[in-house]
């Protein structure tokens, strides 16, 4: 071993290329995203508080902020969380490796997508926030003057080029870097639904990007892309746009999926029901994923009819959805179930939401149903209970899940269920109104609504606040945790059987003193005989 | 505060909602199913004991292939009595009244059969018991024609023509509202109009009369501007009208009759003096700047405001009408 330079505390994050380190920084700069995307969450409900216009919010700033929302949850907050900190922290160390195959381009990933974080914000102190909503669409985003659209374009260049290494980087450590005995079919679930994460990424992102590099020209250059004047057509962005966005959607929600089936079986004591079931449908996904883009646009212009293949491939994609749903209640089913945080955020909610986005995506996708329903607050709610429902209440229950590995101290279990019952309430209180409003016949992205309406909205902002003291006694519980929690040995959780548990907590800067060799599946819990109390024995 | 689906007001909006009852009512089973299972097995299989162990069981598949086909099946089923209602939204009637929507920011025109061109504020009127075409595009950004009782919306594209067929039931007659369903900006949220239907007489009656008016007001326009060549003075337009303009438009948004600040100037007071524009330039707010700055509004912008105005599509003497107004307020 050559002698290793002395670097000060700082020096070692900067200089880094531990994904552990890369990771818990992932997870911490998307945490205060996550508060700042939040926090024009609450600016968007607490405006909605009232019909009328009110001073404080202007109808600029309302466009402002839900722009910002929706920019910063999707590229800075879950996406980077989810394939950044849980891909980056958990996918070699669950497969027996001592690292990603190429850790310098992981520090890369890292710093370019804090520098698409900085870029956005930016646009904030510079007088020029974007205001053409997360998906931008010309002809109006052209013409928004000021550079705040040019900051957003230019901040998703550089996310976008840090999540195509950053899956590339993913890819080639599964494929190359496992550990001997760890075959693709003894993998974690939660690598196989990483892997196929990271194959949407590669495929998809460059598309995205396409699509806003010509909205830059569009807007700078002088070109005709989106101008129908001179024979472009604005709908190309759209096509581009989701052509991209939808697979995303499956990014914010695989990986969640793979969390969840993390953390089922090692509360229940019991195997996963279907391994292969499971991890195959991850892959039918993703690439399901790339043939229902136009869904988005049944109303925009296309014939009414080309609707309809896409119709039926949306329908096709809900049925490897609902197999994980019918598996995991399957694994729950004569299982011995202990509600600790991470296990009631995945069950109650991860399952119980992501089952409400999941039937209400049904109706958006019948097209006949989505000519009324698009564009309208039903959207907005079969969303969030998709990503705040489901994404969300999957990256809580992974965070508290992990964190006594990730720190070697143990989180207050206590504030952790009070949090669950806050997060729990206050996102069916916010969201489920919404779906009234949506048939009722306000539209999204409004700053003026129909004073018939107020209930509901008082309804969905109250909930809003509520979700907000859940969120206040997560960072309290997380760093509080962090520095005065209990520590912990190497598996606190006792039964969970995956490689990360099997070395110290935090683990060694390698991972491993010796290469694990892999013999088993890694759901291996449970008696012959099922639910029924075994005498007391020595330890197990 | 119970709110649910607004009355559709056609057949086929009938038809539309008796699919999104059939779904409501299988999501509906399925919901409870999923849900129910859930509660009741963390209920039932809830550890009571710290050494207890779950059932060594690895999965199913013959399971596997029913919840694989079950649900499959069901959606196939969905999907294919969705047919036949997306080939009736997409297909209009051969007899069909076509009415010409057109999408600003922040409002709508409609252009009738006879040449009737209505804009701003002014509802769209449509006869019940007809088949009626909406040939819809936009004149600025996309938009969305929304009238949540159709059932059925389009986007509104620039260079695109998009297509909404309705025949409102005979008793339905009535005001329902118009929304703009796509983003659209600053006044997305305000960019609200109606839909008056009306028994086929009073529709036509108002589209006759609509016709007449147009006519004799050209005339007036014509005699006045000749009148104003000859004599060389006063101005073009006529203010009262304009005021009504400024309001239909939502010129008034943006812009002030006393001073206050909003987004654009102020228009008190504002005729002849020396405005100081952007580029550092001066120039005397006189008609022919004033109109100029409503028709093409980012060839002049005022020093200290940002070009936002969006371009509106209005008749030449609106426009003088408009200018009439704005001089008006001294």
């Amino acid at each position: 071993m050559f002698p290793r330079f002395r670097r000060s505390t700082l020096g070692q994050w900067i200089f880094t290329v531990d994904h552990k380190k890369i990771g818990i920084m992932y997870g911490v700069t998307a945490l205060i995203f996550f508060l700042i995307g939040g926090s024009a969450a609450l600016g968007i409900r607490t405006k909605l508080l009232t019909p009328g216009p009110v001073s404080q919010i202007t109808p600029d700033a309302f466009n402002q902020l839900f722009t910002v929302h929706g920019t910063i949850m999707v590229f800075l907050f879950v996406i980077p969380m989810l394939t950044g900190f849980f891909g980056n922290y958990l996918v070699p160390i669950q497969i027996g490796a001592r690292d990603m195959a190429f850790p310098r381009m992981n520090a890369l990933s890292y710093w370019l997508f804090l520098l698409s974080g900085i870029m956005l914000v930016a646009s904030l102190f510079m007088g020029n926030i974007p205001d053409a909503g997360w998906t931008s669409y010309p002809p109006f985003s052209v013409q928004s003057p000021g550079g705040g659209i040019d900051a957003w374009i230019l901040s998703l260049h550089v996310n976008g080029l840090s999540s195509i290494l950053g899956a590339i980087n993913v890819i080639v450590t599964v494929f190359c870097m496992r550990a001997p005995g760890m075959t693709l079919n003894r993998m974690p679930l939660l690598v196989w639904s990483l892997l196929a994460t990271s194959f949407i990424q590669v495929f998809g992102v460059p598309a995205l990007s396409g699509a806003v590099t010509t909205l830059l020209a569009d807007r700078h250059w002088g070109t005709v892309f989106f101008n129908p004047q001179f024979g472009g057509d604005p709908m190309l962005y759209q096509h581009l746009f989701w052509f991209y966005s939808h697979p995303a959607v499956y990014v914010l929600i695989l990986p969640a999926m793979g969390i969840v089936s993390e953390i089922i079986p090692v509360f229940a004591r019991k195997p996963i029901f279907g391994y292969k079931a499971i991890a195959y449908s991850s892959c039918a996904i993703a690439f399901l994923g790339f043939f229902v883009w136009a869904h988005h646009m049944f109303v925009a212009g296309m014939a009414i009819g080309s609707g309809v293949p896409f119709m039926i491939s949306t329908m096709i994609i809900a049925v490897p959805s609902s197999i994980k749903m019918f598996n995991w209640l399957a694994t729950l089913w004569k299982g011995s179930i202990s509600y600790k945080t991470p296990m009631l955020l995945c069950t109650l909610g991860f399952m119980g939401l992501f089952t409400i986005g999941g039937l209400s995506g049904i109706f958006l996708a019948a097209v006949p149903i989505d000519l009324g329903a698009h564009d309208t607050y039903f959207v907005v709610a079969h969303f969030h209970y998709v990503v705040f429902g489901g994404s969300m209440m999957a990256i809580l229950a992974g965070l508290f899940y992990w964190f006594p590995k990730v720190t070697g101290r143990m989180y207050n279990e206590k504030l952790g269920v009070v949090m669950f019952w806050f997060y729990f309430i206050g996102t069916n209180l916010t969201f489920f109104p919404m779906h009234f409003m949506g048939l009722a016949g306000m539209p999204r992205r409004v700053y003026t609504y129909d004073p018939a309406l107020q209930g509901l909205n008082e309804l969905s902002t109250i909930g809003s606040y509520i979700i907000s003291v859940g969120v206040i006694l997560m960072v309290v519980n997380l760093v509080h945790s962090a520095f005065k929690g209990v520590k912990v040995g190497d598996n606190p959780w006792v039964d969970a059987q995956t490689l990360e548990w099997k070395t110290s907590s935090p683990p060694p800067h390698h991972n491993f003193d010796e290469i694990p060799v892999v013999t088993a599946a890694p759901y291996e819990f449970g008696a012959p005989n099922g639910p029924t109390p075994k005498p007391h024995s020595v330890n197990s | 505060m119970i709110h649910w689906l607004t009355q559709p007001i056609t057949e086929l909006g009938r038809q539309i909602d008796a699919m999104f009852y059939w779904i409501l009512a299988i999501t509906g089973i399925v919901f409870i199913l999923v849900e129910g299972l859930l509660v009741y097995y963390i209920i039932r299989y809830r550890r009571t004991h710290a050494e207890q162990q779950g059932l060594d069981y690895h999965g199913n598949t013959k399971l596997e292939v029913l919840w694989t086909l079950v649900p499959a099946l069901i959606l196939v089923v969905i999907g294919y009595f969705c047919v036949p209602l997306v080939q009736a939204a997409q297909t209009p009637p051969s007899n069909a009244i076509v009415i010409q929507v057109i999408g600003h920011e922040w409002s709508w025109e409609f252009k009738y059969p006879n040449g009737v061109d209505t804009q701003g504020s002014e509802p769209l009127r449509i006869p019940a018991g007809q088949n009626v075409l909406f040939k819809i595009t936009s004149g600025d950004v996309i938009h969305d024609f929304w009238v949540p009782q159709f059932r059925v919306k389009q986007d509104a594209v620039p260079g695109r023509e998009t297509r909404v067929w309705v025949n409102v039931t005979d008793t339905d007659i009535g005001t329902y509202p118009l929304r703009c369903a796509e983003y659209c900006g600053v006044l997305h949220s305000q960019m609200v109009s109606t839909v008056q239907v009306l028994s086929p007489a009073d529709y036509q009656s108002w589209l006759d009369g609509q016709a007449k008016a147009a006519a004799s007001k050209a005339q007036a326009d014509q005699l006045k501007a000749q009148q104003a060549k000859q004599t060389g003075s006063a101005p073009l337009g006529d203010a009262t009208n304009g005021q009504k303009l400024a309001t239909q438009f939502g010129c008034l948004s943006c812009h002030a009759i006393d001073n206050t600040q909003k987004a654009g100037p102020s228009w008190k007071g504002l005729a002849g003096t020396q405005v100081p524009l952007s580029d550092g330039k001066t120039v005397t707010a006189d008609p022919a700047y004033l109109k100029e700055s409503i028709q093409s509004p980012t060839a002049k912008v005022v020093k200290g405001y940002s070009p936002i105005m969006p371009q509106t599509q209005m008749s030449d003497s609106d426009v003088n009408d408009l200018v009439a107004y704005i001089q008006s307020l001294k």
